[in-house]
């Protein structure tokens, strides 16, 4: 309360009472009286006030400053409060259009993988479902649907080393072939390692089937996959590298194992770095490998249009590993049948060659005394005719 | 190669060795298999040589029971299983076998070895 509020309240009553006076004398009188003394009065409430006035404005101030500075985010914030579950809305809807292109995109892949694998399982009872991304930010990961003998199942648990890479191969071919990418080829890296003799022709099918669009650049550290696609006559170039001292390294072509051993026997024969008494030690060496290689085509091909598993003829084929019995499973097709061997020889392709067939026995160990080119051209003509007749 | 003082088997080895390290014309690819197939001759030679000499009628055997019989005419089990592992994997190289590869240049030499020390040993034992 202003101090001087109650003298200007009883100085304007008393000044105020004048309006009784009747008479003018009377009231210039009263006003004569009252009013310097009022004037005074209400000039120093004026002055009280405007000191009140400042004292307020101060103490008010600084809220005043900050209340200015966040009543506009207060504004903002009630506004946009309302457009907020709309932002929710969109928000999902984003997330599941990017899943679903994600997924559009991908699907291609997913479905090239399963049938992919469906190539390379044969016959493994592990079935592929769905192939599918999952994880969201910086996790992300593929899950792969498995199913063991129809039943769900985690791949990892459940699958073999060889059905792994065969996995692996079934999800990379499809990722590497995709349009996007830049690279026209495909190189992998031993693919055959752990797969059994079927699945390799599997991979080589669906090695052949990415081949039609890009180059395909095997490495592998075995003959199985040329193999296979000697057999199922996938056009491929095969070539042989040996590495010498200090990774000196030799490419060569390579035809099949029979026609490899052959021109190797040749070339001991022909070539001049090699003394003829070494030649003749060599060349019968290779001259029976080639008779080998031969036999175990033809007891190959036979067997598999018989309809034996790979495995079995493969096993078969290790356990005879030797030019006795393995012409024995090719004209007896009997590995016992040892005793047989030189005259179902020599009824079926002549006396010569039983003459080729010893020799390349014995002089894989001993040097061989007779003209060691004319036992490398009578070996081919056997091989052709062992080959020829079983086609 | 020179080769004046070497047996039969020792040349054959050493012809092996060459093959491997040396740079012979006309070989280039074929040589691991060449090698494995001179080592191996050069081995059976060698015992053919010692049993003719030591137990006259052994070298009719077979080499497998050969090596079998080494150890305890030599009194050096550990050398006549080294030779049989040698022979063993030098007769899988002479051989054709469907998957396998040709012997790399370091087993080639690991396995030279083996049968160095086999013709070596059944030198000295024969001429002393």
């Amino acid at each position: 309360m202003l101090e001087a509020l109650t003298r200007v309240r009883s100085l304007w009553a008393a000044w105020t009472s004048g309006r009784k006076l009747d008479l003018a004398e009377a009231l210039a009188a009263h006003m004569e009286t009252h009013v310097l003394e009022l004037d005074e009065a209400v000039a120093a409430l004026v002055d009280e006030a405007a000191v009140e006035l400042a004292r307020r404005e101060d103490v008010w101030r600084p809220f005043q400053l900050r209340l200015a500075e966040w009543l506009p985010g207060a504004r903002t914030a009630v506004d946009g409060a309302t457009r907020i579950p709309a932002i929710k809305k969109a928000e999902e809807w984003w997330k599941g259009a990017i899943q679903a292109v994600r997924d559009d995109r991908f699907r291609p892949i997913a479905d090239r993988a399963m049938a992919v694998w469906k190539q390379l399982r044969l016959q493994s009872n592990v079935d592929l479902g769905a192939v599918e991304l999952g994880g969201t930010g910086t996790s992300r990961r593929v899950t792969l649907k498995v199913t063991v003998d129809g039943k769900p199942a985690e791949a990892l648990g459940v699958m073999s080393q060889g059905e792994l890479h065969s996995l692996a191969l079934s999800l990379f071919l499809p990722r590497a072939t995709l349009a996007e990418s830049p690279f026209r080829f495909v190189s992998v890296d031993d693919p055959v390692q752990s797969m059994d003799p079927a699945r390799v022709e599997g991979l080589a099918r669906a090695l052949e089937d990415t081949a039609k669009t890009r180059q395909v650049i095997v490495f592998t550290h075995d003959d199985r996959l040329p193999d296979a696609v000697r057999r199922l006559g996938i056009p491929a170039r095969v070539v042989g590298v040996t590495r010498r001292a200090e990774s000196h390294v030799e490419v060569r072509a390579i035809t099949d194992p029979v026609r490899g051993y052959l021109d190797d026997a040749f070339a001991v024969v022909k070539t001049d770095g090699l003394p003829p008494s070494v030649a003749a030690r060599v060349a019968p060496g290779f001259c029976r490998s080639a008779l080998e290689a031969a036999c175990m085509d033809v007891i190959r091909r036979a067997r598999l249009k018989k309809g034996h598993r790979h495995d079995d003829i493969e096993a078969l084929l290790a356990d005879n590993a030797r030019l006795y019995p393995l012409m024995a499973l090719t004209l007896c097709d009997d590995a016992s049948k040892t005793g047989e061997v030189l005259s179902r020889l020599k009824g079926r392709f002549g006396p010569q060659a039983v003459d080729v067939f010893k020799a390349c026995n014995a002089g894989a160990h001993e040097s061989y005394e007779g003209d060691v080119l004319q036992l490398v051209r009578a070996t081919e003509t056997l091989t052709g005719q062992l080959l020829g007749g079983a086609s | 190669m020179s080769g004046d003082s070497l047996s039969p088997a020792g040349e054959l080895l050493q012809f092996a060795r060459t093959l491997v390290d040396g740079d012979t014309p006309g070989t280039s690819g074929l040589w691991p298999r060449a090698s494995a197939l001179l080592a191996r001759q050069s081995l059976e030679v060698a015992l053919r040589t010692f049993w003719a000499k030591q137990a006259f009628g052994t070298e009719e055997c077979s080499t497998r029971a050969q090596l079998l019989c080494l150890g305890r005419y030599l009194s050096d089990e550990p050398l006549a299983r080294r030779a049989h592992q040698a022979w063993a994997a030098l007769s899988r190289a002479c051989h054709h076998h469907p998957y396998d590869l040709s012997p790399t240049r370091e087993e080639l030499l690991a396995w030279c070895d083996a049968v160095s020390e086999v013709v070596e040993r059944t030198e000295r034992a024969v001429w002393g």
